[in-house]
């Protein structure tokens, strides 16, 4: 069974509808349980719209968007948020804490409360991200690609079962891709599936994902590059 | 054939509504006032519908607002009541209306001013006397509500995609909880507004620096007329029609 699914989507956008356009027009995509894939496409094509749809952030005005078989609109967000992570292209925007620990633990201090099954976990994700030197620097002083671990970090500890990356690697250097390629690797190696939404080329052959390309209307196509 | 109307005869409108619905009298005033605010709208091109479809959600407020001043306004005519509490009496409603209809006329003359560009309605303001960095930072202001609004949503889902159920938590947590939403918020608007004042000064944008252009508004035969027409529904709507 596919975990995400979209099926004959159709939408358009304030702007769009005026000028009566659909940014989709009878999309369908189906990603399968821990599948790597990845979204490219030229840039409004949509893709970071079909990110948005699948998390319920926006509706479709036709079709549906299926979550592990159930439509998307039955969930609450708060449930979407532990089947799903979503790493905003603006990490900063998911960054709500000054220290690393409390970032974490977050969820779990205004949620279900810090067990030691989390503590480990939390230990278990600072190695695994490479933070611990950087564990007692205040968030507002880490580098852009320590931030992106940080936010990384905070959703594996949901123990999602997929994945979202919005462009992952705008603003990050060789060095620091070549770690976050690593860092998917592991992650996708833990059987938690991803897409990936990325312009960066070079990065995506790295890296062992379907690839789908969007056209004008939505039309989505498997790809080789 | 469509007609563009001088962003001054727009900011000259939006004062003499917003003048004209602080001092009308009453509630007859007030809705020829928001007729006259609609009509408008539709002259300088503002999408009613879009912008009715945008302040859909405040409507209840304005219901609740509308509930609350009858509730506190002593009336002679009650319309709902238990036993001697009045909860809703005619003059309450009436009050409730003119709240509300005072808000609209003010968020359709917010959409008045924003239907020309920021340059021409910068000139506009430069043109009228006003200093220009009060027009810089008036059209900077209204062009970045939308960004902000934009990110505090985004943080928000963020916080919600953390699987926190922010419904069930109690009210004082839950305050903390939407304390803590002011972090990421704060810190992209300062980020944001940083990064404008640099590329503002880079392109040579210096405060007290006198600004010449080369650009100048001129005002057309329907701009006289249609501020004459507006200064003549005025004088009648305030002091004939009452």
């Amino acid at each position: 069974m596919a975990f995400i699914e979209l099926e004959n989507i159709e939408y358009s956008t304030k702007k769009r509808k005026l000028n009566k356009e659909k940014l989709f027009n009878g999309l369908d995509l189906k990603i399968e349980n821990n599948a790597f894939v990845t979204i490219i496409g030229d840039n409004g094509i949509g893709k970071t719209t079909l990110s948005k749809l699948i998390i319920g952030e926006i509706n479709p005005d036709k079709g549906s968007v299926f979550l592990n078989g159930q439509e998307v609109k039955a969930y609450e967000r708060f449930e979407i948020g532990k089947m799903i992570g979503y790493l905003f292209q603006n990490e900063e925007l998911q960054l709500f804490c000054n220290k690393i620990e409390e970032e974490l633990l977050f969820s779990y201090e205004f949620g279900e409360g810090i067990t030691e099954e989390i503590h480990t976990r939390f230990n278990n994700i600072i190695k695994e991200l490479s933070l611990e030197k950087v564990l007692k620097t205040p968030i507002n002083k880490l580098s852009k690609g320590e931030k992106k671990r940080v936010a990384i970090g905070t959703i594996l500890m949901n123990t999602p079962k997929f994945i979202i990356l919005d462009e992952p690697t705008v603003g990050l250097d060789a060095k620091l891709i070549d770690d976050f390629r690593n860092i998917i690797l592991k992650i996708y190696q833990q059987g938690i599936g991803i897409l990936l939404i990325s312009h960066d080329m070079s990065f995506i052959k790295s890296l062992p994902t379907k690839i789908y390309k969007i056209s004008t209307g939505g039309i989505v196509n498997e790809c080789n590059i | 054939m469509s007609v563009t109307f001088d962003p001054r005869t727009k900011i000259f409108s939006v004062v003499v509504l917003s003048g004209m619905v602080l001092l009308s009298p009453n509630l007859m005033n007030q809705l020829m006032i928001m007729i006259m605010t609609i009509l408008l709208c539709l002259m300088f091109g503002v999408n009613i519908f879009i912008l009715l479809k945008k302040i859909k959600k405040f409507l209840v407020l304005f219901l609740g607002i509308i509930v609350i001043q009858s509730i506190f306004t002593n009336g002679q005519t009650d319309l709902v009541f238990i036993g001697s509490f009045t909860i809703l009496s005619v003059e309450g409603l009436q009050l409730g209306i003119n709240y509300m209809l005072r808000v609209l006329v003010i968020v359709f003359c917010g959409a008045i001013v924003s239907s020309s560009s920021m340059r021409n309605t910068m000139q506009g303001m430069v043109q009228l006397g006003l200093p220009y960095e009060f027009a810089l930072m008036t059209s900077i202001g209204v062009r970045f509500l939308p960004i902000l609004m934009d990110e505090i949503k985004q943080t928000y889902m963020a916080m919600e995609l953390r699987g926190i159920n922010i419904k069930k938590i109690p009210l004082r947590r839950r305050i903390e909880l939407i304390g803590r939403l002011f972090v990421p918020i704060v810190n992209a608007t300062l980020v944001r507004a940083k990064k404008l004042s640099e590329s503002t000064e880079m392109r040579g944008y210096i405060i007290g620096e006198v600004r010449s252009s080369y650009y100048r508004l001129r005002f057309k035969g329907c701009d006289i007329i249609l501020g004459l027409s507006i200064i003549i529904m005025a004088f009648l709507i305030l002091f004939i029609i009452r």
